[in-house]
């Protein structure tokens, strides 16, 4: 009976393993499409998170004194001229993620792994919830990622003129932030160190003298956060965070990390370790990094206790099936999320009315700060608080006053001092807002008055 | 002539017959349950009725989603089915806990290899005080046993049908409560100890540790999806409002654990912990250490419940005694006191004396203290199923929030199953006014608010509160409708709305 069922799951085993190069840019295509099928499901046509808005926003807002700024802004821009830009550019987006995993296929292939692992490690990329949120929002981190596998998997080719193109993407990295230009360095150091490949030396150089340059100009160290950060929630994906690891990803990845420990062909992954948890911690949206190093030990970790002989042979075949179906769960759970996410249609039609509001510079729009880019890409007003905002900290402070406090004579002069004329309630504010005292509680007084109702969705006009 | 192994098993069963007799005396002697059991015995009653667990309740906190493991419930239910509920809950919880001295007594023997220091054990788990709670309703009560035969299948694994006995108690356990977590991490720490100190562990025990892991985390995701999304890791304080975060997590009490555990259990069988982390060699001592070591670090960081840590620790310290109990006698026999005439008589004598101090007299204690309503308080929630609105929310303290639903079958306000609930520390502060607050406006204006008809005040809220009736109450507003012990009070007013 137990034969005859390891029989059948080798057999399918080795059909998707054989055929992964057909089956698993499928089966991201439809992980990539079903969280916007719930959505136009739920007639929500809008791109998923608040974040995307704030790329379609920066894209609109290229002219020749900051196009070196973003790559991905840049070639959103371009999208910007077409009909249909916001879906362009996500259909872009999604592309890359689909390149990206033919790129990982074709590096992959040039390591000692074994069929099973490459295949399970490309299998769980693909279900990870980050690499799912990071492709279907538009991120300029799936244009890096992209980039960066595509640079390597030239560097890999023994042809010449494809090696030579890998000028093109790595010339394009450093006009991220500085970060992404630390770690393409550290990449190409690590093979330089692996296949003493004199051909990184031009393109370690090129990069170094660029970066240089980028330091020069002030770039950020990292790109980012688009959305509130929370160390402890962002974590893990079944525990709600929207674009965290999942958690039985996570404890294959101790199994992996154990049955690999101090084996010298697995030293040069656990390098990465000390890099991307402290940039986690740093930046909770540059989880993809981490994810990608993890997803190793997991494959590992996987294919170990798939290929390890069970002295109960049903426990075997049991711990299996509930480690997919674990991992499946954290897909679905992210999935489940990203179709419900901001913005909503009826967000979306109080933030038009929003603009048609004669609202003049230096008035400014009050609301959450994860609400700031549907502000300025749908009303095309000035909203008072933005994750960019070089006064972050100082303005986030003033708005959990407003946020909280119950007191006229707390809120009003913060609001007044900062021109602040119209005060945008979203319907996520109204579940997580107290009712009975804070801002929504001093909407009562009569300096206010709500002109727009949509759903749950509030505008409020502060005299 | 009754060989010793004959003699073994009917102390066994004595001691078993005699704990379940007197729990059972004792859980009839006291007419009603404990407080929390009144949610537990509304959702056997509605499995046995509609086949389904009320997940949807419309009388918690005014309606809500409520979700748990409902292994216990289904359990009851299906007894429930051929005897009446109040039988069942009186005998089913008293029934599984009397179970434990058995277990206990396999557990002890398979370590020491020996009855008597077994039988001692078996003994000293029926007296834990913590666990004379003989008119409690809960899932705890299947949760311990059948940790312990997890346990004892885990030790035993080298045998077949152990191992089926084990996956079973564990999908069970699952299924029946999150603390299974103690019971799997545990086990884990046993492995990682064993590696540590380089022991050999069985490869079964590995594989069905991890499976273990993997079932009970998937069970979780299934039951707590939702729970999980929204709370995030803080589900793990199941919600339970800061002001009162001390009664479910304290801080450590050595005091405390010496009362609810018993004297001798807690202080030998400490002792036997540290003396087993740098001389013990046997696997099954080290598994237990595990579990011990574990148990008492995640309540030290609050992770689990502190009764629940201390009923688990509890029972693992009563197996640790045999251990001690058999190193000791041999050390015993090279010093004085085997001089004594029959000192083998003498030793136990003086261990049971000492243990009816300190074990079985406080469990007897602890059982009579069980917080529990009157008989008059019953009157008075069965008054209101008759005489009130079936739509009307009333207000009654935290603990009778699940009496309320049960026996009165009206919503209420508040109640001790707190997932899920928004603002959970502003609406217990609300409740608190509710009985505390000097302005009848204040509390007129949450009565509003809440859309609250009734006020109960009871005996348990007077004591709770430390009052006689809140101080805002007078016959304007607030209409006396019932007066007993209880007390049960119409609102009458309204405040109008102002602008700040």
């Amino acid at each position: 009976m137990s034969t005859q069922t390891d029989k059948t799951i080798n057999t399918v085993l080795g059909h998707l393993i054989k055929y992964k190069s057909i089956y698993l840019p499928l089966f991201l295509i439809i992980t990539l499409s079903l969280p916007f099928l719930f959505r136009i499901l739920n007639h929500n046509y809008l791109l998923i998170s608040t974040s995307s808005y704030h790329s379609l926003y920066s894209a609109t807002q290229i002219n020749l004194s900051n196009f070196w700024q973003n790559p991905y802004h840049l070639i959103l821009h371009l999208f910007s001229y077409l009909p249909h830009f916001p879906y362009l550019a996500q259909i872009f987006t999604s592309l890359l993620g689909v390149l990206s995993l033919l790129l990982l296929n074709n590096i992959t292939k040039r390591f000692n792994l074994s069929l099973k692992e490459e295949f399970f490690l490309l299998l769980f990329i693909i279900l990870s919830p980050v690499f799912i949120f990071t492709f279907a929002t538009l991120s300029h981190h799936s244009l890096f990622i992209f980039l960066l596998l595509a640079g390597f998997s030239a560097l890999f080719s023994k042809n010449k003129f494809l090696k030579s193109l890998s000028y093109i993407p790595f010339f394009l990295i450093p006009f991220f932030d500085l970060f992404s230009s630390f770690l393409a360095l550290l990449l190409l150091a690590l093979y330089f160190y692996l296949k003493k490949d004199n051909y990184v030396k031009p393109l370690g150089i090129m990069i170094f003298l660029l970066t240089s340059l980028n330091l020069v100009l002030g770039k950020p160290f990292l790109l980012g956060p688009y959305l509130s950060q929370n160390i402890l929630f962002d974590l893990f994906s079944d525990l709600g965070g929207i674009f965290g690891l999942s958690l039985f990803a996570f404890l294959l990845a101790i199994i992996g990390l154990t049955i690999t420990w101090k084996k010298n062909k697995f030293y040069l992954t656990y390098f990465f370790l000390p890099f991307f948890i402290p940039l986690y911690i740093y930046q909770t949206s540059s989880l993809i990094y981490l994810n990608f190093i993890l997803l190793i030990f997991a494959t590992f970790g996987f294919v170990y206790l798939f290929n390890k002989e069970w002295k109960l042979q049903i426990i075997k075949n049991a711990t299996i099936f509930l480690l997919i179906l674990g991992i499946i769960f954290s897909t679905l759970t992210c999935i489940d999320r990203l179709s419900t996410l901001s913005p909503t249609p009826e967000l979306e039609e109080t933030l038009l009315a929003l603009k048609d509001q004669p609202i003049l510079t230096p008035d400014k729009i009050f609301s959450t700060t994860e609400n700031s880019y549907l502000i300025q890409y749908f009303s095309q007003k000035d909203p008072f608080l933005t994750f960019d905002d070089p006064l972050y900290d100082e303005k986030f402070y003033l708005s959990q006053e407003v946020l909280s406090s119950s007191y006229p004579s707390v809120s009003f002069p913060i609001l007044e001092r900062h021109h602040i004329s119209h005060i945008l309630i979203t319907e996520q504010m109204q579940n997580t807002l107290p009712h009975d005292q804070g801002l929504l509680f001093i909407f009562k007084n009569e300096r206010f008055k709500r002109i727009h109702l949509s759903e749950q969705n509030e505008i409020w006009e502060f005299n | 002539m009754v060989t010793n192994e004959k003699r073994t098993k009917y102390f066994l069963l004595a001691i078993i017959i005699f704990t379940l007799m007197l729990r059972l005396i004792l859980a009839f002697s006291i007419s009603n349950f404990t407080y929390d059991s009144y949610f537990h015995l509304r959702q056997v009653e509605h499995i046995t009725s509609h086949g389904l667990p009320l997940y949807d309740d419309p009388l918690s906190y005014g309606g809500r989603t409520l979700i748990f493991l409902p292994a216990f419930h289904y359990l009851s239910a299906s007894l429930d089915l051929f005897l009446p509920l109040d039988l069942v809950a009186k005998l089913l919880p008293n029934i599984l806990l009397s179970l434990i001295p058995f277990l206990i007594f396999i557990i002890a023997k398979q370590i020491t290899k020996k009855n008597n220091p077994s039988l001692f054990a078996a003994f000293i788990s029926a007296f834990i005080p913590i666990l004379f709670q003989t008119n409690s309703f809960t899932p705890l009560s299947l949760f311990l046993p059948l940790s312990l035969l997890a346990i004892y299948s885990l030790m035993k694994i080298r045998e077949k049908k152990f191992n089926y006995i084990y996956i079973i108690s564990i999908l069970i356990l699952s299924l029946t409560s999150a603390a299974t977590a103690l019971l799997i991490i545990g086990t884990l720490f046993y492995l990682f100890l064993s590696k540590l100190e380089e022991k050999r562990t069985d490869k079964a025990e590995l594989e069905l540790a991890l499976f273990s892991l993997f079932l009970f985390i998937w069970t979780q995701f299934l039951f707590f999806k939702r729970t999980l999304i929204t709370e995030g890791p803080s589900f793990i304080w199941q919600n339970v409002p800061p002001q009162i975060m001390n009664q479910y997590f304290p801080n450590i009490s050595i005091l405390n654990s010496l009362i609810l555990i018993g004297v001798i259990p807690f202080l030998i069988g400490l002792y036997t912990i540290y003396r087993s982390l740098f001389e013990q060699k046997n696997k099954n001592v080290f598994l237990l250490l595990g579990l011990a070591i574990s148990t008492a670090f995640l309540a030290i960081i609050n992770f689990v419940e502190f009764r629940l840590a201390l009923m688990f620790f509890g029972l693992i310290l009563a197996i640790f005694f045999a251990q001690a109990y058999t190193s000791f006698t041999p050390y015993l026999q090279k010093t004085h006191f085997t001089k004594i005439k029959r000192w083998t008589t003498v030793l136990p004598i003086i261990i049971l004396i000492l243990f009816i101090i300190t074990s079985i007299i406080p469990s007897f204690t602890y059982a009579l203290q069980q917080q529990t309503p009157s008989d008059e308080d019953l009157k008075a929630f069965t008054w209101i199923k008759e005489n009130t609105n079936p739509q009307a929310t009333i207000i009654t303290s935290l603990s009778e929030g699940h009496l309320l639903a049960y026996t009165s079958q009206r919503k209420n306000f508040m109640d001790t199953q707190f997932s899920l609930i928004k603002d959970i520390d502003e609406r217990f502060s609300h409740l608190n006014s509710f009985f505390s607050t000097s302005y009848q406006t204040q509390a007129i204006s949450l009565f509003d608010r809440y859309n609250l008809h009734y006020l109960l005040v009871s005996p348990q809220s007077k004591s709770i509160y430390n009052l006689e009736l809140p101080p805002y109450i007078d016959q304007r507003c607030f209409e006396l409708l019932y007066s007993n012990t209880v007390h049960i009070y119409k609102v009458r007013c309204q405040l109008r709305p102002t602008k700040p």
